[in-house]
């Protein structure tokens, strides 16, 4: 499984320039850090999964030594290794520009995680269900990458309002409320992956 | 004899295409030859024997093996050509190599350089400057270059230039010096199997005409053309096929020694090439198990 995860990396090869271009343009327009990662992750994501389509990828990793559990596995520990990869480049690219580091820019690289999480478990079913009609997944990904910028404002204006209500700064503290967050979208992403296995498991591929 | 493909009673509706109680067998240490029309069945039952489709009902073994029991067994001695590219045009020969070779067990990097070199084929040019005939040899390369003993190709030759078609054949008869190794291969030149196939099977609409050997074939079929007063409820049982014109007839016969005796010199009796076999069996049905 580990050289699927390797293969979703190196199959984006010189187009990891062009993320690192764009990551870079967006910190220096002074972009929320959420955004950049949520943004750059999902098209690192949106662009492994279309290679794979034009590829004829799931004839090819499913004739060769996998299983489909595999397959579908690597892919959601790909998006992981994804978001981290931008976390930590915005991170050190926002230190190189900015030499210094909002403390509470910590919650937008653990919203931007949650966030990628999240848009990974509802998307990610979606993908192995309707992807085998291959004029559908362009218009799935497109709708994937709106649907985390859209993600990144609803993360910012939820937060605010649970800040301004006072109820959950009365009964948890920050930590404990992404800890919690956190926690939820990871059981969310584990159910998303054994549905995603499920449907990937009874896909025909042609 | 033990088996290296086994369908048993197999049934698959795909997309208004339907197979029903197919049943054939793949003798281990053999060449057999997988033709039929377009559109006949043959792709979606190699992507079954491949696990990429999987039966509605029945059972598809490998190697004896069962998918669900050993896939990843399975996989690890299947090498396989498609038709349809499927490689990263992005990535570099030598790229895409690392991703592959990493996935068996048995990779032989200095046979794949072999290949490499025998087919022309440049290591460090993006595979999306490839023509179809170098992605095929590309795809060929990859198959070749882990000592599987299963090799399945789906219409390798079909974007391949005559003399590289020959080429191929040549490396394949050189493959199967190993008795271990089985190819299973698809394809609509006929001449191509004519060299190499020790068996042929035919598959007309979902279901298997026959599957026999290629000596079998040539002694038993025959194309008969002789006039229309010939035919009756006797002979015609003699015909797999008959088309009738207004001089006479034209009929594909499995049963070439009775036929002769029968009509004698009254008809023109000649033995049948693959493609005669091909065009006039639509829809005869004969034992699929081999003999």
């Amino acid at each position: 499984m580990l050289h699927l995860i390797k293969k979703d990396i190196v199959i984006h090869k010189f187009s990891w320039i062009i993320y690192f271009a764009l990551l870079v343009f967006f910190v220096a327009l002074d972009k929320d850090v959420i955004f950049i990662i949520a943004l750059i992750s999902a098209i690192i994501t949106m662009d492994a999964f279309y290679a794979d389509d034009q590829a004829n990828g799931h004839t090819l990793w499913n004739a060769l030594p996998f299983t489909r559990s595999e397959v579908v596995s690597a892919r959601y520990a790909s998006l992981l290794v994804f978001t981290v990869i931008s976390m930590g480049t915005v991170i050190l690219v926002e230190l190189i520009f900015k030499w210094d580091w909002e403390p509470s820019l910590w919650k937008e690289v653990i919203g931007s995680f949650i966030l990628m999480v999240l848009s990974g478990a509802l998307c990610f079913p979606i993908f192995y269900w309707l992807s085998s009609q291959r004029k559908v997944i362009f218009v799935l990904l497109i709708l994937y990458i709106l649907l985390v910028i859209a993600g990144t404002y609803a993360f910012y204006y939820l937060y605010l309002y649970l800040s301004e209500s006072q109820i959950v700064p009365r009964t948890l503290s920050d930590g404990q409320l992404f800890g919690f967050a956190i926690l939820t979208a990871l059981c969310l992403y584990t159910l998303s992956w054994r549905l995603s296995i499920k449907i990937y498991r009874n896909r025909e591929i042609v | 004899m033990e088996h290296a493909i086994e369908l048993q009673n197999v049934h698959k509706s795909f997309g208004g295409f339907g197979i029903k109680d197919l049943s054939l067998q793949i003798k281990k240490g053999f060449v057999t030859g997988f033709i039929g029309a377009n559109g006949a069945g043959k792709s979606t039952i190699i992507k079954m024997i491949l696990n990429l489709l999987q039966p509605d009902a029945g059972e598809v073994r490998v190697f004896g093996m069962n998918y669900k029991e050993s896939e990843k067994m399975i996989k690890e001695r299947i090498g396989f050509v498609f038709n349809d590219d499927m490689l990263y045009g992005e990535l570099t020969l030598l790229e895409m190599k690392k991703l592959i070779a990493a996935c068996y067990r048995k990779w032989d990097d200095t046979l794949f350089h072999h290949y490499c070199d025998r087919f022309e084929l440049p290591l460090r040019q993006n595979m999306k400057s490839f023509s179809d005939g170098m992605k095929m040899k590309a795809a060929l390369a990859f198959a070749l270059s882990h000592h599987a003993d299963l090799l399945i190709m789906d219409e390798p030759t079909s974007s391949l230039d005559p003399i590289f078609r020959r080429e191929l054949m040549e490396l394949l008869r050189g493959v199967m010096l190993d008795e271990e190794k089985t190819i299973f291969l698809s394809t609509h030149i006929m001449s191509d199997l004519s060299s190499l196939a020790d068996y042929i099977t035919l598959i007309q609409e979902g279901e298997i005409v026959f599957s026999k050997a290629l000596n079998e074939i040539e002694e038993e079929y025959a194309i008969v053309r002789g006039g229309a007063e010939l035919l009756d409820k006797d002979t015609e049982q003699y015909f797999l096929s008959i088309r009738r014109s207004d001089n006479g007839f034209e009929a594909l016969t499995a049963d070439y020694q009775t036929v002769e005796k029968l009509f004698g010199s009254e008809a023109i009796i000649e033995r049948a090439s693959l493609e005669e076999i091909m065009y006039y069996s639509r829809g005869g049905k004969v034992d699929a198990a081999f003999n």
